[in-house]
């Protein structure tokens, strides 16, 4: 399904970046397998799918397909929509095939769908749960309904598209197995799997030491005032049950700087996978393992009609607060603090050569945060998010935008007896007339040490770096840029880990003579 | 033994794996001679004389009647792998120095707080930058600064490389700069070898193309070092045939045209089997084969279809310490030329069995390799491994020396598992092995489900076909596990491998990125570029000594709908430009169809690359089929354990050379061939096609 997904999809977003999941539920609409390159998308589909079929009380029949991308406990954020067939084998329901995909443009205030928005309806089309396929064919009236409140959508439509042809792939494949060893010899292999899971996911939280650890963090505004949202969790771990509870968080404000419950339980859900089991597959029995409390109305779980699109932002800070708590009962076996944003960019406009409209989205990577025992990973996408770059000549080729910059920044890691990992720049040029978005964080603190390890330095996101005009852009918020302009984006380093005193010699000389730190303490 | 008569042999060909260097002898009259003699590491070009010199005692044959030799490699692999890729500098876009460095700024696990990226192919001290600036179409947006990539040239020249690469942004679609770059490179330091992305890898995207052309750099200095060594050998001996090398795509080419691009012979060992397994797969018309490789080391399983084995243009090999060749995205190195698809496991017959923190039963992927090799080997091994437990259970006959070289020590074999595993786990010696056997068939079931199933195919739709000296014991066994009913044991699966690099083809793949629309207007360009293409393809292919006559050229076109990243090739005819669009559309169409499950009938459809593959084909293969001078000759029983649930058990034990044509034999039953051992299971029969053992399941006479 993943492969069929990425390479028939029309945006880079989705066919370079990967940036989709997918999944098979059970008739119950449990998750039973999930792939995925985004541990964003963890819990994502997992709640909001029961949600779209029982609470809707939708009858699916063969060749129905539903489309969403909103639920109330919510998935990700409107760029996200999911769409979910039923699998019939002779007139029997035998379970379901979903798939999401982060959409490049959704409608709403800027190209990218990431504007500043105080409510949802700003921040795009709302689409709740609706059949887009009847009797295996496509919805016409919908389809001239969606595609007229985006930006691109030949590319939408395409992506749509290819997530239906996922799901039949998927169909097809589970209709197989089916019909190979009956559906009561796979209804009970199901249970057994989940059953394995759940064991195997509560023997590692009883190996975890009981009692409680707790911590704070925050994110530096909500992109219409200086006041930063503080994020607190507690963590309780008895025997084989763990309880993740982040009441003490600030309430939800005005401002897409709000996570959807969801996205909030996959940022848990990541970090004790994390520490626990790395290699085991996800299903409904590890999800079952874990408990989150989290206040609705807070920043870490708004309710409507509160904007969610920086929800995926908030919980680059939220992980790094987890693991900061982790920290205090297992210290060698957690980073310092990555780069703590997601660093949402989003620009569009109308291309000259072809005279379209176009949007296009990425994240960049950052510094990775230093280990107990090594430095930080350089330049690479952090926890909720593994999005690959797409290639400059692809970009470039696709959209009209020359990339004059795409390197390390020296120096801009915490040190410690390891350093954290680099930052990156992007430097984007234009040669007419676009808007140009960003929704990320950490401008103002950087991301913290952990043990004696230093912060590192935070980002920074510039107009015109090299001229006499030099401008620097806050990380929420929208630009007009002329021909000319370029805008850098210079995401943070990691935070160093021990103190810097105990860095061994040979790996100061490495970075000297690499240049990736300047200097040597 | 001597062949009869006298006359001049053909072929040999030397296949050097991990554990083991295997070589064939073809005689003119088309007999086969096998030799299998342990690797040498450290300078492989020694395994490489030994098989050969074997060869030539058995045949009794002179050095000058040899008339051609083929090589498949792991020099190259084990280069990369093992970190000793010579240094190299590289000199790239001014703004690009981190592309190596940032990659695709992923992390190779994803929930691994610990993960490392791989190092980058050249250090970061080692990228210099120059001002210039090509665009997407390929248009002079900042002219190359000269004087200061001279200066950049003569700060290389005092960095201790060996080899300069160099990559700029958009170099497919004009290497006018890198041309240049190469020039200043010639005159500047001359001493230093050159890489050129616009040479090595003409193709869209800059991570894969800088990775491509700075392993061949790497590279350079290594595989000719290496191909001097052999061509030295060789003269001293008197051979001063041509030689060819086994390439990644299942071709081959000369030993000389290797040494200029070794990026592409990484794959040169597994695609010798495959190729071998293509034309016995002809032979027993059987167009769909799962390929079963099991050496020492690894496992590789592969598809073929329709008589042709899948070929990739995008994959990645393992960073240093990953222990295999191949490597999951986003953790080893991609490479953007042509290379049959094969998924490789660490179970091979060497794995080592060993005991995890959890107090899991684990096999692999460590192994004892040639030195030490297994316990039985008696040469240091103290570690069961996989062959141990075989011969524990009495599925490899001691009759005979492995090799004959190695007398496999059973005693050393029952020490070694019941020390690491027997007693910790309070488990009996059959049971330990038996174990240590299960447990490397369900790895070599996983990587069967994920070439077929993963895919989109049934493996009940394929034959499995199983060599490597370990396979055939095992083969029988995982068919029943994924659900394949029929199992092909080819000659000689001890080196069938080797065997497949004299059968292999002159093979020239030259594949650049055109991105034009599927409209009449750009097809006389693209057809011009497939021409000029399809001349250089048949003049190298020529320079190989084949006569023109037996040159082939198949053109393609990797065409998508316009917007979409799935990139179909489709074959299209020497006159494209006198081709019907629509028909294109149609293939198009019908690819998509199969590949993706759906087809978008109104999207326009563009071009992305246009490729042609140069076949010069041998003349000497069909000949290629006669039986085997060496077959065992055993008829006896033999006492072993085949199911963990019958228990040890009386077995008859058959010599190869035994089995007469069409007799069907049913299981369970040894079948000894030279250097191994099939195992034909209860519920399975045996019958002799084509010089090959077919099993069919469930068939009883």
């Amino acid at each position: 399904m993943g492969s069929v997904l990425r390479r028939t999809a029309h945006s880079t977003n989705v066919k370079t970046r990967a940036d989709f999941s997918c999944a098979l539920f059970d008739t119950r609409l449990r998750t039973v397998a999930q792939a995925f390159a985004m541990p964003m998308h963890l819990s994502s589909m997992a709640m909001a799918v029961p949600q779209a079929v029982h609470d809707t009380g939708r009858v699916l029949r063969d060749g129905d397909s539903l489309v969403f991308n909103y639920v109330p406990k919510g998935g990700v954020h409107l760029n996200d929509l999911v769409v979910l067939s039923p699998v019939f084998v002779d007139g029997e329901l035998v379970g379901y095939v979903g798939n999401i995909a982060h959409h490049v443009d959704v409608g709403g205030m800027t190209a990218g769908s990431i504007g500043l928005a105080e409510e949802i309806f700003q921040e795009g089309l709302i689409i709740p749960p609706v059949r887009v396929e009847r009797e295996s064919s496509i919805d016409g009236d919908l389809h001239t309904l969606i595609t007229s409140n985006v930006r691109s959508p030949r590319e939408m439509f395409g992506d749509l598209r290819a997530q239906m042809g996922a799901n039949r792939i998927g169909a097809a494949r589970l209709t197989d197995i089916v019909q190979r060893w009956g559906a009561k010899t796979v209804a009970d292999a199901i249970e057994e799997i989940m059953a394995a899971t759940e064991r195997e996911t509560r023997r590692a939280i009883a190996a975890l030491p009981d009692g409680e650890c707790e911590a704070s963090g925050q994110v530096d505004d909500d992109g219409f005032t200086d006041v930063p949202i503080r994020l607190q969790i507690r963590i309780r771990i008895e025997g084989s049950s763990i309880c993740f509870d982040t009441t003490g968080s600030d309430p939800q404000r005005r401002s897409p700087m709000g996570a959807t419950y969801a996205s909030a339980f996959s940022a848990c859900a990541f970090v004790l996978k994390c520490l626990l089991l790395p290699e085991t597959p996800v299903n409904d029995g590890f999800y079952r393992a874990i408990e989150l409390i989290s206040p609705p109305g807070t920043v870490l779980h708004v309710t409507h009609p509160g904007a969610v699109a920086g929800g995926g932002e908030l919980c680059m800070s939220f992980v790094d607060t987890i693991i900061r708590a982790f920290s205090t009962i297992v210290p060698d076996r957690v980073p310092a603090s990555s780069k703590g944003c997601l660093g949402n960019i989003a620009f569009g406009g109308v291309d000259p050569r072809t005279r379209e409209f176009y949007a296009f989205y990425e994240t960049i990577g950052g510094g990775y945060g230093a280990r107990s025992s090594d430095d930080g990973m350089d330049g690479v996408q952090t926890h909720m998010s593994n999005a690959q770059n797409a290639p400059i000549e692809v970009v470039e080729t696709q959209y009209p935008v020359r990339i004059v910059r795409y390197e390390l920044i020296p120096d801009s890691a915490g040190i410690g007896t390891y350093r954290g990992g680099l930052g990156i720049r992007r430097d984007y040029l234009f040669d007419h007339e676009a808007t140009f978005s960003i929704l990320s964080d950490r401008a103002r603190t950087g991301p913290r040490g952990l043990f004696g390890g230093g912060d590192a330095i935070p980002a920074r996101y510039i107009l015109n770096p090299e001229g006499a005009n030099a401008r620097v852009l806050p990380s929420k918020g929208t630009t007009r840029v002329r021909p000319g302009d370029v805008v850098s984006i210079q995401t943070p380093g990691g935070g160093g880990y021990g103190p810097p005193s105990k860095r061994p010699a040979e790996l100061i000389e490495r970075d000297l003579r690499t240049g990736k730190m300047t200097r040597s303490t | 033994m001597p062949v009869s008569g006298g006359a001049a042999p053909v072929v040999v060909a030397v296949d050097i794996g991990g554990t083991f260097t295997d070589g064939v002898l073809v005689d003119d009259q088309a007999r086969v001679l096998a030799a299998k003699v342990l690797s040498t590491p450290d300078d492989p070009s020694g395994g490489f004389f030994h098989a050969l010199e074997v060869l030539m005692q058995q045949s009794g044959l002179a050095a000058a009647g040899m008339r051609a030799i083929g090589h498949a490699t792991t020099v190259a692999t084990n280069a990369i792998i093992e970190g000793t890729l010579r240094p190299t500098a590289m000199i790239t876009t001014a703004g690009f120095r981190d592309i190596l460095e940032i990659g695709r700024q992923v992390r190779p696990h994803l929930y691994d707080f610990f993960a490392v990226k791989p190092e980058p192919l050249v250090p970061r001290d080692l990228v210099f930058e120059v001002r210039e600036r090509v665009g997407p179409g390929g248009q002079i947006e900042t002219p190359l600064d000269e004087e200061q990539a001279r200066q950049v040239l003569r700060e290389i020249a005092g960095r201790g490389v060996s080899a300069i690469v160099i990559c700029l942004l958009h170099a497919y679609a004009n290497p006018e700069h890198e041309l240049r770059l190469e020039q200043l490179a010639r005159t500047l330091v001359p001493g230093l070898r050159v890489a050129r992305s616009s040479f090595v890898s003409p193709r869209l995207g800059e991570y894969a193309r800088a990775c491509t052309t700075a392993l061949n750099a790497g590279l350079l200095p290594i595989v000719g070092d290496y191909a001097e060594r052999i061509r030295g050998g060789l003269s001293a001996a008197g051979l001063n045939c041509p030689i060819w090398v086994m390439q990644s795509s299942g071709g081959a080419m000369s030993l000389e045209a290797t040494a200029a691009s070794p990026v592409n012979m990484i794959e040169s060992g597994p695609a010798a089997g495959i190729q071998a397994a293509v034309e016995f797969g002809k032979r027993l018309d059987l167009p769909s084969l799962l390929t079963l490789d099991m050496g020492g080391t690894t496992t590789k399983v592969a598809v073929v279809l329709d008589h042709k084995p899948l070929l990739i243009h995008d994959y990645e090999v393992g960073a240093r310490g990953s222990g295999a060749a191949r490597a999951e995205r986003g953790r080893g190195y991609p490479i953007n030329s042509p290379v049959i698809d094969v998924i490789e496991v660490g179970t091979g017959g060497g794995s080592i069995a060993w005991i995890d923190a959890g107090g899991r039963f684990r096999v692999g992927p460590l192994s004892a390799g040639a030195v030490p090799g297994p316990a039985c080997y008696a040469r240091g091994g103290t570690h069961p491994t996989v062959t141990d437990a075989s011969l524990v259970l009495g599925l490899i006959p001691v009759a005979e020396p492995l090799g004959g070289e190695i007398v496999l020590r059973r005693d050393l074999a029952e020490r070694a598992l019941m020390e690491d595993m027997g007693r910790p786990l309070g488990l009996e010696l059959t049971t330990a092995a038996a174990g240590v056997v299960e447990i490397a068939e369900a790895s070599m079931a996983r990587a069967i489900y994920s070439v077929t199933v993963d895919r989109g195919h049934d493996p009940a739709d394929f034959t499995m076909m199983a060599f490597g000296g370990a396979a055939p014991l095992y083969a029988c066994s995982v068919a029943e596990e994924v659900g394949v009913t029929r199992v092909v044991i080819p000659p000689v699966p001890g080196v069938f491998s080797a065997l497949g690099v004299v059968l292999a083809d002159v093979r020239i793949d030259l594949v650049e990125t055109h991105l034009a629309p599927l409209v009449p207007a750009s097809l006389e360009e693209l057809q011009q570029h497939l021409d000029r293409l399809a001349a250089t393809g048949r003049a190298a292919v020529e320079t190989e000594g084949v006569p023109a006559s037996d040159v082939e050229i198949i053109r393609t076109l990797a065409t998508r709908y316009r917007g979409q990243s799935g990139i179909l090739d489709i074959s299209v005819g020497p006159a494209l430009a006198a081709e019907d669009l629509s028909g294109l559309r149609q293939r198009l169409g019908e690819s998509h169809q199969r590949e993706f499950g759906f087809v978008d009938f109104d999207d326009p459809i563009e071009a992305v690359n246009v490729g042609i593959t140069a076949l010069g084909h041998r003349p000497h293969r069909a000949r290629v089929r006669s039986t085997l001078a060496q077959h065992p000759t055993i008829h006896g029983e033999t006492r072993a354990v085949i199911d963990r649930d019958r228990g040890l058990e009386a077995i008859p034990l058959i010599g190869r050379g035994r089995i007469e044509d069409h007799t069907l034999l049913n299981g369970p039953v040894l079948v000894l061939d030279s250097g191994s051992t099939t195992v034909v299971r209860p519920g399975w029969n045996l019958r002799v096609e084509q010089d090959c053992l077919v099993l069919r399941r469930g068939e009883r006479t």
